[in-house]
């Protein structure tokens, strides 16, 4: 169904209209903020936050692409995530990037075993990576360069200038490259940084 | 063309952002021109946009997880949005209440601040200000007529003890009670027909009225001196009061205690109670002193409810995004 028809029932109350926008971008979302938090709980509570959020806040919804006005919900629910975090330290990042839990999600897929743990330690790899990043060039380059959105489209969903999120963009891939070259040994042979071409 | 590899060669290696557009492809035509002269002839900036390739194509391959579960939501928040809608209104008439109430309370508190500090004079105040005092002269005026034996009386004690009693000693006085515990007394010094009484002001002294047996006679004039006193008295003199250390009473009010028998006390003067230096004379009516409290009522109220907009607006940013 058109997306504008489904946002103009969901603005009318209609729960099962938004709802078919949810399953619509929920993959995405979800994906979104579980690159923001690195863990899966929070990524979850940020994810239905945010959709619920976006539910109550639908009458403020001017028109636009509502995948990015989605992904800006979620991604404050993110921060907000992540403040919390900040004010009641848990387990820390690279812990729970290690424990089993975390894996299970990786483990559950067709692959060779070899292959699963391969696909582990490269996903471990890209989440530390992104975590080394300040939160702003963290969310740019998981819309960009991870879920593919264009310049405007992450422009609209973090409220800035197109110039802005070509500069966050740029310095966060500088710093990706910096720490990737450094710990290659973790990269699957194919993606290791040559330098040369 | 020549000209433009030359020049290609001689500047720096392509910064991170513009590589970084050029791999987005957004680069107008004549930078990826440029960015693309370069490369062919740079090995280490091929070097570097080979790496940012090889990062960009690690972070499309990055595993998607799947979802946990479904996000969708309970079809009972719709009943809810229902009343969130209605919170929502009422939301907005808050806002726009508390804007008001700040508004408002600013507005009354300045001018309390004005009123207090004298940069905003009361209301009636110059020329209400004289009348009790010029009252107080005429009612001072009947007494003294009144209490002429007593008068005789106390300048004969007085004459008999001679100069060791203080000039300003008066047989008779008028307490000015006041919201100040000090009081603040007009006196009017005894003396005999050839002298001139004298209204002790704090250390000032000023002639205001004839010899007590003429006072009658001179009504109107003490009346008018009385007001040129209570004008003098109303400006506050800061060098004098600055000497005393003492602040001047913002508001007083001038009565006359007349004496409910004739005959005064003996030796009065002793129980005077020293002036202070600069007595300010103000009118206080009930209206105001009832304006002021309605201020300051006001002010109280639209305070609490500030509190309460802000409280709830805080609560409703809560609930929104």
């Amino acid at each position: 169904m058109n997306e504008e028809a489904l946002v103009e029932r969901a603005q009318r109350g209609d729960v099962q209209a938004y709802n078919e926008l949810v399953l619509a971008y929920q993959q995405l979302a979800y994906n979104v903020a579980y690159r923001i938090t690195s863990n899966e709980d929070q990524a979850m509570d940020a994810t239905q936050d945010g959709f619920l959020k976006g539910y109550r806040a639908l009458s403020q919804f001017r028109g636009g692409s509502f995948k990015a006005w989605i992904l800006r919900i979620i991604t404050n629910c993110c921060y907000d995530q992540l403040r919390r975090r900040q004010r009641r330290p848990q387990t820390p990042i690279d812990d729970l990037l290690e424990n089993d839990e975390h894996s299970r999600l990786l483990e559950d897929t067709d692959d060779r075993p070899e292959t699963a743990v391969e696909r582990q330690e490269f996903d471990i790899t890209i989440q530390r990576a992104l975590n080394l990043l300040p939160e702003d060039q963290r969310v740019t380059v998981i819309m960009s360069d991870i879920e593919g959105m264009s310049y405007e489209e992450i422009a609209a969903a973090t409220d800035v200038a197109l110039g802005t999120v070509k500069s966050r963009l740029s310095r966060g891939r500088a710093k990706l490259r910096a720490f990737l070259s450094e710990h290659q040994e973790l990269l699957p042979s194919y993606l290791r940084l040559s330098g040369e071409v | 063309m020549g000209f433009s590899i030359i020049r290609d060669l001689l500047q720096r290696h392509i910064g991170e952002q513009k590589l970084s557009a050029y791999v987005d492809e957004r680069l107008s035509v004549h930078e990826r021109q440029r960015v693309e002269r370069h490369l062919k002839t740079c090995t280490a900036c091929r070097g570097d946009l080979a790496e940012l390739r090889t990062v960009l194509t690690m972070l499309k391959r990055a595993p998607m997880r799947s979802v946990p579960r479904s996000f969708t939501l309970p079809l009972s928040v719709q009943s809810q949005q229902t009343a969130f809608r209605r919170w929502d209104k009422a939301y907005g008439a808050l806002r726009v209440a508390a804007v008001a109430a700040s508004f408002l309370l600013i507005l009354f508190l300045s001018g309390d601040a004005l009123v207090t500090r004298g940069v905003i004079p009361m209301p009636d105040r110059m020329p209400v200000a004289s009348a009790p005092l010029a009252r107080t002269m005429q009612e001072y005026a009947d007494v003294e007529a009144l209490s002429e034996p007593v008068e005789e009386e106390t300048v004969a004690i007085a004459e008999r003890e001679g100069e060791e009693a203080p000039r300003d000693a008066a047989p008779l006085a008028l307490s000015i009670p006041s919201e100040d515990p000090a009081p603040v007394e007009v006196e009017v010094e005894a003396a005999t027909a050839d002298e001139v009484p004298t209204v002790a002001m704090g250390s000032r002294e000023r002639d205001v009225v004839g010899a007590p047996h003429a006072a009658k006679d001179r009504a109107p004039e003490a009346e008018a001196e009385a007001e040129v006193l209570a004008l003098e008295a109303v400006e506050p003199q800061p060098e004098e009061a600055a000497g005393q250390g003492e602040k001047a009473a913002p508001e007083r009010i001038i009565e006359p205690i007349v004496p409910e028998s004739a005959p005064m006390p003996p030796r009065v003067a002793e129980q005077q109670i020293p002036l202070p230096q600069e007595p300010t004379i103000v009118d206080v009516s009930i209206a105001w002193r009832l304006w002021y409290v309605a201020r300051v009522l006001s002010g109280i109220l639209l305070g609490i409810v500030l509190v309460l907009g802000a409280g709830l607006i805080w609560i409703g940013h809560k609930r929104r995004i």
